[in-house]
């Protein structure tokens, strides 16, 4: 078949389609006659197309009689792959991206096939880039070809480009573009490289440095790696006379501590999982003669933190980072005055990892801002179900604020953050249950189920027991917690926290309340019921926290003793005055911000609420779902357990005891200030509360503060280089007695009643704890102060005079101090009561003894 | 404070009238100890590290939602026979209670009132709970142990090898724990008493 015009074309192609169809109609299916359409071909073959031009196609028909004919307009076109290759109703193909399409021709009900191939269009330039490079000796350079096709588009063709150089001697380059300087290449050498593709090319040229290799440096020159994961580093050259390179991949990595962070070959600088988190490691890149290094630190992950998250009330939360804020109260704290834990929360650390036990009130399971936290293995005592919400109380559920404290969800938009905001935990509803010894136990970590207890890392007591006469400790409770602390978290211990008492200034008892007397002790300024007073205080297994207030000073209401280990943030009572007037001014101080009961009907937070806006479905609080009320040790306690959950998650290796030292070691000397309280008794003064005293072990200690206030920051980098087994094994020694004595007890005297008693030298240790036990004939225990001295002349208060206490007289009382820890214990123990109330009540001491816990 | 004046003292509680009140009248520390001073006590036993006697003339229940004179009222008790509140309980007078450590139940099922003990040092009371407390040589003994006295297995603490043996009602709590404690497998068994409660702080 010739071509002809189109005109012409399509004329014949009417007439032959116009002669099929009549035969087709006029043979029917066994006639003869008329030639009939065989068969089509596209053409021109083979069908090709650039992308982006036109191609005009031909049908070309074949008939059963073997004559031809041009049905290219008189067909149906169409394209298998329009976006590869697009056909108009008249054959005009079209190339719209590389590739192949099928292309179809149809007429009389016989179709032909084609495939269209969709090639490149004509390149019409090749740029490479950078179009001069200047190379050290040795040194490598990638360049890049991009080529410019005739239909305006561009691509990097750099790894199909052909790469050529004009002094393969002095630079050579590689397929892939990468020019390289011979070693021996001269300074100031000159040439080009070429790429070519297409029937184009460029070149860059090149020049050999004349200078010296003067730097290298890495970069990030400082960065986090998270622990588990990598980081990539690049090391960059630079030579005299400016020029730069990148060689990353022919520098010689180095880690300083390869054990946390090792770096590859590559500049991958990957952190080992269980790397000490906030370890600084030195890396450097050595290239030539010289040597680029950069610092990184190990990292759990992201930063977090109250200014990070995307929880509306975590900058209120001072207890976190103070900066004065109200926390909706009056007026506002001590900036600074806070856990001092940015820095944890810069290293990532968040309390993944460890779980609390709440043992308290309840805990709302369901809280939009606990829900998360939660995980299997709580329990309510007093139901005896799973789910430990308190569904009795309506007036607030204690324990849902102590979670908040210490767990509050992170950055899920709602409420606040806790301390450690990506623990798990769990709720042992224990307070309003028969507390028993079996619930007790199993809440303290006996239980493999219902609830889950003995998986708990850190176990938070905000409880106590307000009592005015003598309690001791249930030798079964004392062997629970030695046995958590001993053979829980895989050996390494659980930790005890556990609310000092808020009994300072005056304290009910019993249900219907009632007052307890503590105008005496007010008057004196000293606490109305002293921290040992509450036996579970007395066991060295249990941390025993005081509470600041958010200036950073002991709460109003914090009780003292030399039982409590550190103190926290607790708060005070976060009022308006404005609705409350009349109250001390510390009430308008904040108290904490944490979760409470869901909803307006129930909790500290709801409608009808008469002391506090926020409470009292402010605008903050429009839900309910929080409060800022809460406060007592009872707080303070979980955010010492936040705390510990976030040492913990950076060191989960450390046991308990490590624990406590860390705190104690890098706790921050608050009030430093105080001035002892004194009392004239018969014979001379009597020092009835202690000043800060710094004991033979250089340990400075307080009764209301003990060894100051959590610094989670310190903690944490003391951490960093701690090693474990360093307490060696902890020892506990029998008790020491002074047998049977009579040493009288003189009616407000300063002199008291002394005795001694000697640790052998064999016995000695370095002490973690003391205790001693005392028995008397006096039946005001309220009047008596007892003081113990150590060996090494430290002087510790271990109960102090005008207390609440009824009538009765001590026996076999336990007090505890922790005011010796890390002195040592051989030698002589000096005891002195002091009777300091002029009511002609005197007595005699007639035994104690003294036991040392240590290592 | 002398015998006579105990007498007189325990004769003046048991003469208040009741009356319709929403809360008890509330008795000292000393007022509970002098009462308790002046009534039956029975032989000593020992719990806790503590000496008690059971005292006769007191009971006590648990509270639950109530307050105490609801459950005072609901056991046909008066209001003015609540001695004290200690913890979850109420400890209320009851002239029909001996020195016999048993819990009582009026019908299966239903609450039972516990026998109330006083600590021989500090005069405070406290509530024998049906529970004998029982630390063991080996813990797998406990199962048996506790088929071999008629009780009931609550618990077993393995860490610390304890068991918690549940003693049915009418039986005494102090003589089940003694028997417990005559098994050659049991390091220590003693009745639990509820004396002491810790609050929220």
């Amino acid at each position: 078949m010739s071509r002809s015009t189109p005109m012409r074309r399509a004329t014949r192609n009417l007439l032959a389609l116009l002669a099929t169809a009549a035969f087709s109609a006029g043979c029917g299916s066994g006639g003869g006659g008329s030639p009939t359409l065989a068969s089509i071909a596209i053409g021109p073959a083979p069908v090709t197309v650039a992308r982006g031009a036109t191609l005009q196609l031909v049908a070309t028909g074949t008939f059963s009689d073997g004559s031809t004919s041009d049905l290219t307009s008189g067909c149906t076109w169409a394209s298998g792959t329009a976006t590869v290759a697009s056909v108009s109703s008249t054959g005009a193909l079209t190339g719209q991206a590389i590739g192949t399409a099928s292309v179809t021709a149809t007429a009389s009900g016989v179709t032909g096939t084609a495939t269209a191939t969709v090639t490149a269009p004509a390149i019409s330039a090749v740029a490479v880039t950078p179009a001069a490079i200047t190379l050290a000796p040795g040194g490598a350079q990638q360049l890049t070809a991009t080529a410019t096709y005739g239909d305006g588009s561009t691509a990097d063709v750099t790894s199909q480009a052909t790469w050529t150089s004009s002094a393969e001697a002095v630079v050579a380059v590689s397929a892939a573009g990468l020019a390289t300087a011979s070693p021996a290449a001269v300074a100031g050498a000159t040439g080009s490289v070429t790429a070519a593709l297409g029937g184009k090319q460029n070149t860059s040229a090149f020049t050999i440095a004349t200078g010296t290799l003067v730097g290298v440096a890495v970069t990030p020159r400082t960065g986090d790696v998270v622990a588990g994961q990598a980081l990539q580093l690049t090391a960059t050259a630079t030579w005299s006379d400016g020029t730069t390179g990148d060689v990353t991949s022919r520098a010689t990595w180095t880690s300083a501590t390869p054990a946390a962070v090792t770096v590859s070959a590559t500049g991958r600088a990957a952190a080992d999982a269980s790397a000490r988190i906030g370890v600084l490691v030195p890396v450097s890149a050595a290239f030539g003669n010289l040597t680029g290094s950069a610092s990184l630190r190990v990292v759990r992950g992201a930063p977090i933190g109250p200014t990070r998250t995307s929880d509306p009330l975590a900058g209120q939360e001072w207890f976190l980072v103070n900066i004065g804020q109200t926390a909706f109260a009056d007026v506002g704290g001590e900036p600074g005055a806070d856990l001092r834990l940015q820095g944890a929360y810069d290293l990532g650390l968040s309390g993944a990892g460890v779980k609390v036990g709440i043992m308290d009130t309840g805990l709302e399971v369901a809280h939009e801002d606990l829900a998360a936290r939660m995980v299997d293995g709580s329990w309510n005592f007093r139901t005896g179900i799973a789910n430990p919400t308190n569904t009795w109380a309506t007036d607030g559920d204690h324990g849902t604020c102590v979670a908040g404290i210490a767990a509050m969800t992170y950055d899920n938009q709602v409420g606040g953050m806790g301390v450690a905001p990506r623990v798990t935990l769990n709720g042992y509803a224990w307070i309003d249950s028969t507390q028993t010894l079996e619930m007790t136990q199993k809440s303290l970590g006996q239980s493999p189920a219902n609830p889950r207890s003995d998986d708990v890392w850190v176990f938070n007591q905000s409880w106590g027991s307000s009592v005015v006469s003598q309690e001791d400790v249930d030798p079964k409770v004392d062997e629970t917690y030695a046995f958590g602390v001993a053979q829980l978290r895989s050996r390494k211990g659980a930790v005890y926290v556990k609310s000092a008492g808020n009994n300072f200034g005056d304290y009910t008892v019993g249900r219907p309340p009632r007052a307890v007397d503590c105008a005496e002790a007010v008057r004196l300024g000293v606490t109305c019921q002293n921290v040992s007073a509450d036996p579970i205080n007395t066991l060295p297994y249990n941390l025993v926290i005081g509470a600041l207030n958010a200036s950073g000073v002991k709460a109003s209401y914090s009780s003292a003793g030399s039982a409590i280990w550190v103190a926290a943030p607790g708060g005070e009572y976060g009022e308006n005055e404005r609705l409350d007037p009349r109250k001390p001014a510390y009430w308008y101080q904040p108290a904490m911000v944490t979760a409470d009961q869901s909803d307006c009907t129930k909790g500290y937070a709801r409608t009808g609420v008469t002391t506090s806006a926020f409470d009292a479905a402010g605008p903050e609080n429009r839900s309910c779902n929080y409060t800022n009320g809460m406060n007592g040790t009872s707080s303070a306690a979980p955010s010492t357990t936040g705390a510990i959950a976030l040492l913990l998650d950076a060191r989960p290796d450390l046991g308990w005891r490590d624990v406590k030292h860390i705190l104690a070691r890098t706790a921050t000397k608050v009030d430093p200030s105080r001035a002892p309280v004194t009392v004239a008794l018969t014979g001379g003064d009597y020092v009835a509360e202690l000043p800060w005293i710094t004991n033979a072990a250089g340990y400075d200690f307080h009764d209301w503060y003990g060894f100051g206030a959590v610094n989670v920051d310190a903690a944490i980098e003391l951490a960093r280089t701690w090693t474990v087994g360093t307490l060696g094994t902890l020892v506990v020694r029998d008790w020491v007695s002074s047998g049977t004595i009579a040493v009288p007890i003189p009616d407000f005297g300063v002199a008291g009643a002394t005795s001694t008693i000697t640790v052998p030298a064999g016995q000695g240790l370095v002490v973690e704890a003391v205790q001693i036990r005392w028995s008397a004939t006096h039946n005001e225990i309220k009047d008596l102060g007892v003081q113990l001295t150590s060996p090494q002349g430290t002087t510790s208060m271990l109960f102090n005079v005008r207390s609440a206490f009824e009538t009765g007289n001590p026996v076999d009382m336990v007090l505890l101090s922790n005011a010796f820890y890390g002195e040592r214990s051989a030698g002589t123990w000096t005891v002195k009561v002091v009777d300091a109330r002029n009511n002609g009540v005197s007595g005699t001491l007639t035994n104690w003894q003294i036991r040392v816990f240590g290592h | 404070m002398d015998n006579r004046t105990i007498l007189a003292f325990a004769l003046a509680l048991a003469l208040v009238p009741a009356t319709s009140v929403a809360e008890p009248a509330v008795l000292s520390d000393a007022d509970v100890r002098a009462l308790a001073r002046s009534l039956p006590q029975g032989p000593t036993f020992r719990s806790g590290g503590q000496t008690y006697r059971p005292v006769a003339g007191l009971r006590a229940t648990v509270r639950g939602q109530a307050t105490a004179v609801e459950r005072m009222r609901s056991l046909g008790a008066a209001d003015v026979d609540v001695v004290q509140e200690k913890g979850p309980y109420v400890i209320f007078r009851d002239a029909t209670a001996t020195t016999t450590a048993t819990a009582r139940q009026a019908a299966p099922g239903a609450d039972a009132t516990l026998p109330v003990v006083v600590n021989v040092r500090s005069g405070r009371l406290g509530v024998l709970d049906s529970t004998v407390v029982v630390k063991l040589k080996d813990v797998r003994s406990a199962p048996e142990l506790a088929v071999a006295n008629g009780l009931t297995l609550e618990f077993v603490a393995e860490g610390i090898r304890y068991a918690f043996l549940r003693v049915p009602p009418g039986r005494d709590v102090v003589a089940a724990a003694a028997a417990v404690a005559r098994d050659p497998g049991v390091v220590l068994a003693e009745p639990e008493v509820r004396e002491r409660f810790a609050v929220p702080m």
